[in-house]
């Protein structure tokens, strides 16, 4: 009976609603006025143009040249045919071990890298590294690898192309010494990446976070989905002052800036300008104001791929017979 | 007028990270990644220094004939045999004998025909240097699993260094050199050998 009256109590029964007049409350924003938004894009897109498995590459490097007889312990292929990475038949080599050698440095975990080399026309270079793998010397991290990276270059008279895949963690002063930032990352992200003297564009998405240092002393995080097109190759309906896609910026309270880069043509319908400026957002709500970057000097970050970085043979010649 | 937008991936990278890796002087501690675990090794002994369970034994012979008679070279014929066994080693014999059948750990017996000519391309200390092309003429190399091994019909690179009595190969045809076989030279013939181990992970059907 009750229930049938509430159903037929009519409209004057939302007057009793306990809810009424209640919304959400206006989302808080984030005070980012005493940080320069402009200067902190510009520090993240020279992050962004740098990325790569350089670093984590050294200390890998580092741990293979500083093993000892049987420690750590070689494979060929995995070392473990339970790691989901990878096959048994990887073609790979790889470190495995818990130990210490005589001279005090400390391997725990795995290591597994592959290389690949060619040259006809032109060079191609692969090195993929799967790893969970920690190396200290008297108390001191050299190197700390988790996860997996793939890199793969083309290059030929003077123009090159660098692809990057990495989802991994990269600490130690080794990889540091290779332009690590200090105290490492977290790095998620696909890269492409064309330089020499053709042509220097960048395509790539992801996120970084920063274990160390701060962006303008504020932000640790960085992700982003950009295209950017350099002056060298660029088309005349190429903007080059700035990306298309966006950058974000996350403070330490899991506060986002993100600075919007429209396309400046296209079927779009929208036509922005070709400014270097961005529209910025925080926390997913648009601001009246915008952020700027400066995109000169960026591709000259990129250094070209070197052949010797992707040759990592465990080849001792022994003696003569 | 404020406006909200929706970005791909923001809530990818939401939150502050949890703590994690870090290894430190205090103890070294393992970032909980779900999957599987590693134990860092603090000390000399932690009782978890193992052995692999399995060992790969590789094994290559090999022989150059270099042509004209007292150089300089233009042309080399030789042979390469390779051997990979698994938990054994190769029974000590004179020569380059054929392993026997069914010989305990073999997994693997290649013979390659080397044919090549003088490159232009020199290590910087070689004498001379030759890309030589590798063909399988006995033997099945699918099971082998030296990362170095060519594929039939592949032409490398290699140079002669006399100083050091090394073969050395231009690894990837990029001019990166690398000493790969010492190696004993009588007159126009080099003769080398090469043995290496490795823990391994048998294949199942190995």
């Amino acid at each position: 009976m009750i229930l049938l009256l509430l159903a037929c109590a009519g409209p004057e029964a939302v007057e009793d609603d306990p809810f009424a007049g209640e919304g959400p409350d206006a989302l808080p924003l984030p005070d980012f006025s005493d940080v320069d938004l402009s200067a902190a894009a510009n520090d993240a897109l020279r992050r962004i143009v740098r990325l790569d498995t350089a670093a984590g590459w050294a200390g890998l490097v580092d741990s293979v040249g500083s093993r000892t007889e049987g420690c750590p312990d070689l494979y060929a292929g995995t070392p473990d045919g339970d790691l989901d990475e990878l096959d048994e038949d990887s073609p790979g080599l790889s470190w495995s071990d818990t130990c210490t050698t005589s001279a005090g440095r400390s391997y725990g975990g795995y290591a597994y890298w592959e290389t690949e080399l060619h040259h006809t026309a032109g060079t191609e270079g692969r090195r993929r590294i799967v790893a969970q793998a920690a190396v200290s010397h008297e108390g001191e991290l050299e190197s700390w690898l988790k996860g997996e990276a793939e890199e793969a270059f083309l290059s030929s008279e003077g123009h090159w192309r660098r692809n990057v895949t990495v989802d991994w963690t990269v600490e130690g002063v080794v990889p540091e010494g290779a332009g690590l930032p200090t105290e490492g990352y977290r790095a998620a992200a696909q890269l492409e990446l064309t330089g020499g003297v053709l042509e220097e564009a960048l395509t790539g998405s992801g996120n970084v976070f920063l274990h160390g240092e701060r962006i303008e002393e504020r932000f640790d995080s960085i992700e982003f989905d950009l295209d950017i097109q350099g002056e060298l190759g660029a088309g005349p309906e190429d903007c080059t002052a700035e990306p298309v896609g966006w950058i974000g910026l996350r403070d330490p309270d899991a506060h986002w800036a993100h600075i919007v880069f429209l396309p400046t043509a296209g079927d779009t319908g929208v036509d922005a300008a070709c400014d270097g400026c961005g529209t910025v957002f925080v926390r997913g709500v648009e601001q009246d104001f915008e952020a700027c970057v400066d995109l000169d000097g960026l591709f000259e970050l990129a250094s070209e791929p070197a052949a010797k970085d992707y040759v990592l043979s465990l080849r001792d010649p022994g003696s003569a017979p | 007028m404020a406006r909200s937008v929706v970005i791909v991936g923001l809530l990818a990278c939401s939150g502050q990270e949890p703590d994690g890796v870090l290894p430190t002087e205090e103890g070294l501690r393992v970032e909980d990644t779900g999957s599987s675990s590693v134990i860092l090794d603090t000390g000399p002994d932690t009782g978890l220094n193992g052995d692999p369970e399995h060992f790969l034994f590789l094994y290559q012979t090999g022989l150059w004939e270099m042509s004209p008679f007292g150089g300089p070279y233009t042309h080399v014929v030789g042979e390469i045999e390779a051997w990979e066994y698994l938990d054994e080693e190769r029974p000590r014999r004179d020569s380059a004998d054929t392993a026997e059948p069914d010989e305990p750990g073999l997994i693997c017996e290649t013979t390659w025909a080397l044919v090549g000519t003088a490159s232009e391309e020199l290590c910087p200390a070689c004498e001379f240097a030759f890309d030589i092309e590798y063909t399988l003429v006995a033997g099945d190399d699918e099971p082998c699993r030296d990362p170095d091994l060519p594929a039939s019909g592949d032409v490398l690179r290699f140079g002669w260094n006399e100083t050091d009595r090394v073969i050395e190969h231009d690894v990837g045809g990029a001019g990166l050199w690398m000493p790969w076989w010492a190696a004993t030279r009588a007159g126009d013939d080099l003769a080398f050998e090469w043995s290496a181990r490795f823990g391994v992970v048998p294949e199942e059907d190995e």
